[in-house]
């Protein structure tokens, strides 16, 4: 008893392996598992993508099953548009108004929270409760203070005379920077969350290295907390600026895209498109051209990210 | 004792370090006013609104504001319960999103559960997609999903409706669901295995119940995000006993008149109501999570 | 009780071979032990023993039965996982009761046994305690309790103490022989560990790439290593080998160290010999070959010195105490009856 492996191996004489033999009914359950989520996403997402692109090559009415190839004269008429440019511009002044807002309130917040302090976890709690409570809430409450004859701050403007009027929402220049805030309001949160965790990962040690080197507060900051931060700061700041773009209910509920337009974004133009003037086939063209641009600065994001994520290994 | 005291060496608190131990209790009085003020801003709009809802309708004119009511009514409630269709609405939104977060947790978990324990490659690659869904403009889904439900005559349906959803809480509950599957050891399947159990309830015994913080977590948030979601109720619903509670919600904000902010008020103190109710109980829940000691680690 | 017999059985992921036809047969209530480096197949035949992986070609039987298509429940087995697997939602007692409750046995019948097993393994105390409370000793033991209850006819061990502290090692392995020779089970153990192969079982399987290198008692593998691999892996310290030929009966390194033959070896035609020595085999002779003293390590019961010889570094283990210091010349003989001869090319026993 007893061989070399060279030897052992070279006597015995392998029996045939078959693939598809060694599939086992196990496997068949794995895949049995696997079937209903195939199924859906076939069904809820693919299924939906192919229609909405072959709708924006189509001449459609919302209610009308006929409909005619009309190529690129949908993509033509929407992007002539008189209202395609204002809506494109009111797009990227909104998402990213609410990012930088966002992002100017996220980070000194976690900052914060990461602090030792007592009390810190409750407050870590209620401190979500904007992110929580439904956009239609959201948007209500902050109607509803600057509500004219009710409103509790649409009355402290008045009453002290502040420089901005007294129903935003309704205002030509005060508009859009009041849907950024609310927006921005209802949805910081998220960054706080996001931030404190990513803060925890840091090893405390290193801010007590740095004080014993002589680093100031500024210092350790910019040195050990932003760096740390920096990767996920992409990653949020992506899912922030897709969600910006693409939300619909902020700007919906509290001034439907108005004044004249004024805060009418491309989720809003495509909704008034179909739901308005009932042409499916414009709607689908414009959300074609809206997914192309979220992939794009997807893309660019994911660039950056990558980059930072190199010169950190 | 005396004996014991009188031969401790006498501990000398310098200045200095009493003075640094002020500084530090003085800084934790600083962040805790700091963050205090910060949970303000989130705090007082969503305080006004309960506060208002309490207010009868004089109140809520009187000028300048008073922030609670002199004479709190629960008129406004009374209202939403016996003249409006909001408890239908209710209804409505558990139903819907009672079938879409069920759906989509039990899905997710059959989905996590094969790509982890079985190996399929394409499948592990199919799943990463599946998050992308999250991604998509709800617009740009909006429209088609408003075609086929209008062509299989589905439109006003509260099926249609919680179907559609799957496209917010399956991307959701497998994204929560994923890292808590994949943390339970592959041995202790095995063992349940060894000890007797099929592969069914080895899943049944072991599986569920370690998972089970992930389950509710991923049920409570798909759960909150399918009761505050809006666009697809709009696109989807226009019957009015079919609304959901947001819906409800956004036809009153756009189409009432200033006269019945208290009723709104009421309306959304109760569609806030369960969210932090749901949340409290989840974050119970995931504290008390039973993970640790499957294995030496 | 059970026999288990391994026929040529082959493992492949895909096409690609890990297990090349092993072939053996474990009696009635032998303790065998799967030894070998990490990544040699020890652990891939366990689980195909307990139907945790799928076999490519040959047959399992257990108790005579082919049990190649059989579901781990089915096959009356009960295994100790290296992480031990304890379900963490459950008790001590729940853990431990899990197989039986799977049975549907009377609630008696289950108190009785867990208690009984309870007791073997000093557990009463810690019953109604969660996994995490445990120590990993405590832990390994409650994996213990979970497979003695089930009255299994095979225990299976993968790597069961690997993840203890070395005292708590020596001693669950002495608790886990006692055990055996009170229960009487057939046991498959896998360890990477040879003192745990060499301490524990009565017949050792060493393997290496999925290929079984040789399969023997403790004591046959120590004395007679059919190959050069099993001669390194077996013993600690590890066997000291030199390369070289046979010249006129002499064993003769390129560098021209001249070592005497065992008997055996004195016939051999030619060729490139490899010559082994266990360190434990030398003394201290002025017959013996020169050789330089590099450290010397006192552990009290013997002295291991880590000496050169004809270029090359050898250990050597002395019971009795020599005054010695590093850089000292001294002959060392070693004893030509343990010397061992293997061919160089394929390294099999000469």
């Amino acid at each position: 008893m007893g061989l070399s492996i060279a030897e052992a191996k070279r006597r015995a004489v392998p029996p045939p392996f078959n693939r598809r033999k060694t599939m086992t009914t196990d496997r068949k359950i794995g895949l049995l598992l696997l079937l209903p989520l195939v199924v859906l996403v076939l069904g809820l997402t693919v299924y939906p993508i192919v229609q909405v692109i072959s709708l924006a090559f189509q001449q459609q009415s919302l209610y009308s099953p006929e409909s005619t190839f009309v190529g690129l004269a949908n993509f033509n008429a929407v992007v002539s548009h008189e209202g395609f440019t204002r809506s494109v511009s009111n797009t990227f002044v909104f998402t990213f108004g609410s990012l930088a807002l966002q992002m100017a309130m996220g980070l000194p917040i976690a900052l914060l929270l990461n602090k030792e302090f007592p009390l810190r976890s409750p407050i870590r709690g209620v401190m979500l409760f904007s992110y929580l409570v439904p956009y239609v809430v959201a948007a209500m409450t902050w109607k509803f203070m600057f509500s004219d004859a009710t409103g509790i701050l649409n009355y402290w403007v008045r009453a002290l005379s502040l420089p901005m009027p007294a129903s935003p929402f309704g205002s030509l220049d005060w508009a859009m920077a009041g849907v950024i805030f609310v927006n921005s309001w209802k949805n910081f949160p998220f960054m706080v969350i996001v931030f404190l965790a990513q803060l925890q990962t840091i090893d405390r040690q290193l801010y007590e290295a740095a004080s014993v080197d002589g680093a100031t507060a500024w210092q350790q900051f910019y040195k050990i907390t932003l760096p740390s931060l920096l990767p996920i700061m992409l990653v949020v700041g992506m899912l922030r600026t897709i969600w910006n773009f693409n939300n619909f209910e902020v700007v919906f509920l509290l001034t439907q895209g108005g004044p004249i337009g004024r805060t009418e974004t491309l989720p809003l133009y495509i909704y008034r498109f179909v739901f308005g003037e009932f042409s499916l086939g414009r709607g689908a063209a414009l959300a074609v051209i809206v997914f192309f641009v979220l992939l794009i600065m997807s893309a660019i994001y994911w660039r950056l990210y990558e980059r930072t994520q190199e010169r950190f290994k | 004792m005396t004996a014991m005291t009188r031969e401790m060496p006498v501990l000398v608190v310098s200045a200095r370090a009493r003075r640094a131990a002020m500084k530090k209790r003085f800084e934790k009085l600083l962040f805790l006013l700091a963050a205090l003020t910060v949970l303000m801003i989130v705090l007082l709009p969503l305080l006004w609104m309960v506060a208002s809802s309490f207010k009868p309708n004089v109140e809520l004119f009187q000028r300048p504001p008073k922030i609670f009511a002199q004479a709190p009514t629960l008129e406004h409630y009374v209202e939403l319960w016996e003249f409006t269709s909001f408890p239908l609405y209710f209804l409505n939104t558990f139903l819907v999103a009672g079938i879409s977060c069920l759906a989509g947790v039990v899905i997710s978990l059959f989905t996590v559960y094969a790509i982890t324990r079985f190996e399929f490659i394409a499948a592990r690659a199919f799943a990463f997609g599946v998050l992308f869904i999250y991604m998509l403009p709800p617009i740009l889904l909006a429209l088609p999903f408003f075609r086929i439900w209008y062509n299989l005559n589905m439109l006003n349906s509260l099926w249609a409706l919680g179907i559609t959803y799957l496209t917010i809480t399956l991307p959701f509950s497998l994204w929560i669901l994923r890292p808590y599957i994949e943390a339970i050891p592959r041995a202790l399947e095995e063992a349940a295995m060894i000890d007797g159990c099929t592969r069914f309830q080895a899943f049944r015994k072991v599986i569920v119940p370690q998972a089970w913080p992930g389950i509710v977590a991923s049920f409570v948030f798909t759960f909150v995000v399918v009761w505050n979601e809006l666009l697809y109720s709009l696109v989807l619903i226009s019957d009015e006993t079919k609304r959901t509670v947001s819906l409800g919600i956004a036809s009153l904000i756009l189409e009432t008149s200033v006269y019945s902010w208290g009723l709104v008020n009421a309306a959304g103190v109760v569609a806030t109501v369960p969210v932090l109710f749901l949340f409290a109980f989840a974050a119970r829940q995931m504290a008390s999570g039973i993970g640790a000691g499957a294995v030496k680690g | 009780m059970a026999t288990i017999d391994i026929k040529a059985i082959w493992k492949a992921y895909g096409t690609h071979p890990v297990i090349f036809g092993i072939d053996f047969a474990i009696p009635d209530g032998a303790f065998v032990v799967l030894v070998g480096p990490s990544g040699c197949g020890k652990s891939t035949l366990l689980r195909m023993i307990a139907g945790l992986e799928d076999i490519s070609s040959g047959e399992i039987l257990i108790d005579d039965k082919i049990v190649n298509d059989m579901p781990p429940k089915d096959r009356d087995i009960a295994m100790v996982f290296q992480n031990y697997a304890l379900y963490p939602h459950l008790t001590v007692k729940e853990n431990m009761a899990f197989s039986l409750r799977l049975r549907k046995e009377k609630r008696a019948t289950v108190d009785e046994r867990v208690n009984r097993a309870a007791e073997i393994l000093g557990l009463m105390p810690l019953l109604d305690r969660y996994p995490k409370a445990l120590s990993g000793g405590q832990r390994q033991r409650v994996a213990m309790g979970r497979a003695i209850v089930r009255d299994a006819s095979v225990f299976l061990f993968d790597e069961p103490l690997s993840n203890l502290d070395a005292k708590l090692r020596v001693q669950m392995r002495t608790e886990l022989k006692a055990l055996h020779q009170r229960l009487k089970t057939t046991t498959v153990y896998v360890t990477h560990d040879q003192i745990e192969a060499m301490t524990m079982a009565d017949i050792i399987v060493v393997m290496q790439e999925g290929v079984i290198m040789q399969l023997g008692t403790p004591l046959e593998l120590y004395d007679k290593p059919a190959n050069r691999f099993v001669a390194g892996f077996i013993g600690s310290p590890a066997m000291n080998f030199f390369e070289g030929g046979i010249q006129a009966g002499i064993f003769v390194t390129e560098g021209g160290l001249r070592l005497p033959l065992p008997v055996a070896g004195e016939a051999y035609p030619g060729g490139s010999v490899t010559y082994g020595i266990r360190p434990e085999h030398f003394t201290v002779d002025a017959a013996g070959v020169p050789a330089r003293v590099l450290v010397i390590e006192p552990t009290g019961s013997e002295t291991q010195i880590l000496a050169e010889i004809g270029g090359q570094e050898v250990l050597a283990v002395f019971r009795e105490r020599h005054a010695l210091n590093p850089g000292d010349e001294i002959r060392l003989l070693p004893d030509t009856e343990q010397a061992h001869l293997f061919n160089s090319k394929d390294g099999e026993r000469i």
